[in-house]
């Protein structure tokens, strides 16, 4: 979920990284990077500020269009989003770089807008890139525990993602099977999760390389 | 005179590299762009595809505006209708062949299918439509992006070295094809070359780029044996370059008789039928110059000629004589002692002795 909400923010902060310069990018750079480097404690914490009832940004969501986002399933889907988004732009950025310039201008010689090239020749071009992208922030993303919990805190039912069961399930005695439980399902998911982007990624390289 | 429906005159300035050009669009012929590397060839077909956007200036292609800077008309790229192939592929990797021709077709919401099987036939692509581009010998891939370019149905195809870093075999089958391509499409073509042999083989007429500036246009022959220009592609050796026509072929005597504009020529026998075009080269070393005309002398091509001009060459001692030959005008380098002796001077009648001919585009040289 969050990274399907990242995906297109995430292609389009991408391209900009990529493609423009200027003071303006340098700092959306530095902004989008914050997160990988900050510890993730320190991130839930600045979403607690900006996004709770009182701050600016939960505020207005909450005034403007009755939306609360902490301590709800939305601001867990947040935390993960914003943790596992550099990571996403910088797989992607990867791709902008690769791609040839020079097949982007033949293909607006030879008839398409703008828009048209960018969907027919820049995506299914950068379409390996986007794999990884996506497939890193899925792994960060269900990974995500300290910012979850320090701006949504572990709700069952609400905030509980599956780290943060699996750290409440470890510190009650005498539960250790529900633990080991959470603990395949963990390492099932992120199996099943890396074999399909390793697929993915291959056809998609395949692809866009025109050998298959 | 056809009336001209274009123009393109601009100006444009690229960090240290200014670019003032005026040059006339071919009509339906082949117009060969030809200038030293880093003169700005490339440079003019990039603003042509509105690629790069000039300073100033005004384009006009087919009686379309594509670029006025004075009336704020700045076309992009896709609308322009202009066909392009570059000197790589350039083709789109993770599309078939067949999509990749397609593209343009697609794109514009046309479907030709007869501009289409016409063109994979002129072309000799029908066998590569299902291939994958990455597959594509460089000979073929090539041949696939000059399909997608005429697909494109363009009012004006520009080629820009499209036969740098194919071997010498290719490089004649997509020139003849891109001669084929101007015969029955009628698109007009702006060749971009540094290359004399493909110039001479395919163009009709020449714009000569140097600094940025185009130096002069016209007719093949007339600008091939301009003085200004006779230095131009021929490896720095003095000479010139003229079009012809075989007129007979000698299969008794294994020689071949070709004419230009009306100046007969022997040469030991080439393959081409009569009635082809072929461009010769006549280097200014080669030619001597007599006041009477010989007898009893090996060489076969004797030429009455009169004498233009004079001038000192660039290799000390010796002097360039511009011939008139009928029609057309030839250089022959003579000793300056040799000039002084026959105490020649403009306006003589002179015999000019021409002791090799090469052919231009052609491997074997005879």
């Amino acid at each position: 979920m969050a990274v399907i909400f990242s995906i297109i923010p995430g292609v389009l902060i991408a391209w900009l990284l990529s493609k423009r310069a200027g003071l303006v990018i340098s700092i959306i750079n530095i902004i989008v990077h914050l997160p990988l480097v900050l510890p993730p404690v320190v991130v839930g914490y600045l979403l607690l500020i900006l996004f709770s009832h009182n701050g600016p940004i939960g505020h207005f969501l909450n005034h403007f269009f009755n939306i609360s986002i902490n301590f709800s399933w939305k601001g867990a889907v947040l935390a993960s989003a914003v943790v596992s988004f550099p990571l996403l732009v910088r797989a992607i950025k990867l791709g902008f770089d690769n791609l040839d310039d020079k097949i982007t201008e033949a293909a607006m010689i030879h008839g398409a807008n703008k828009i048209t090239c960018f969907f027919t020749i820049t995506i299914p071009q950068i379409l390996p890139a986007l794999v990884t992208g996506i497939t890193l922030a899925f792994a960060r993303g269900i990974a995500e525990f300290g910012a979850t919990i320090t701006f949504v805190s572990n709700i069952p039912g609400e905030t509980r993602t599956l780290p943060l069961a699996l750290y409440a399930v470890s510190s009650i005695p005498g539960s250790d099977y529900m633990a080991l439980r959470l603990l395949i399902i963990s390492i099932l998911l992120a199996i099943i999760a890396i074999t399909i982007s390793e697929i993915l990624s291959k056809k998609s390289l395949k692809k866009s390389k025109g050998i298959e | 005179m056809i009336k001209n429906t274009g123009l393109i005159k601009f100006k444009i300035k690229l960090g240290k590299f200014e670019s003032d050009i005026k040059l006339d669009p071919p009509q339906k012929n082949i117009l060969a762009l030809t200038g030293k590397s880093g003169s700005g060839k490339s440079t003019v077909a990039k603003v042509l595809c509105g690629i790069i956007k000039p300073q100033s200036g005004e384009i006009i292609i087919n009686n379309k505006i594509l670029f006025s800077s004075e009336k704020k008309i700045n076309l992009s790229p896709h609308l322009r209708n202009i066909g392009m192939v570059f000197q790589e592929n350039r083709l789109f990797t993770h599309m078939s062949v067949k999509s990749n021709l397609l593209y343009s077709q697609r794109r514009k919401k046309l479907s030709n299918t007869k501009l289409f099987d016409k063109t994979i036939e002129l072309l000799d692509i029908r066998q590569l439509l299902n291939r994958k581009v990455l597959n594509l010998s460089g000979g073929e891939a090539q041949r696939v992006s000059i399909g997608r370019a005429i697909l494109s149905d363009p009012k004006l195809l520009i080629l820009d070295e499209p036969l740098s870093g194919l071997d010498i075999e290719r490089q004649h089958n997509i020139l003849s094809i891109i001669k084929n391509i101007n015969i029955e499409s009628k698109i007009p073509i702006l060749f971009i070359s540094h290359s004399l042999d493909e110039i001479v083989y395919s163009a009709e007429s020449i714009a000569l780029i140097e600094n940025g500036k185009i130096l002069t246009q016209g007719p093949v022959n007339d600008i091939l044996s301009n003085k200004k220009t006779i230095f131009y592609n021929l490896e720095n050796e003095e000479g010139t370059v003229l079009k012809c026509k075989i007129i007979a072929q000698n299969l008794e005597e294994k020689i071949t008789t070709i004419s230009i504009k009306n100046t007969e020529i022997i040469i030991s026998k080439i393959p081409e039928v009569v009635g082809s075009d072929i461009a010769i080269r006549l280097l200014a070393k080669d030619i001597s110059l007599a006041t009477e005309k010989p007898k009893n002398i090996s060489i076969n091509n004797i030429l009455e000629a009169r004498i233009l001009e004079i001038y000192e060459s660039k290799n000390i001692g010796n002097v360039n004589v511009e011939l008139k030959v009928g029609k057309n005008i030839i250089i022959a380098r003579i000793l300056q002692s040799s000039s002084k002796k026959l105490k020649l001077k403009t306006n003589d009648k002179v015999f000019a002795l021409i002791k090799s001919i090469s052919i231009v585009g052609r491997t074997n040289n005879n």
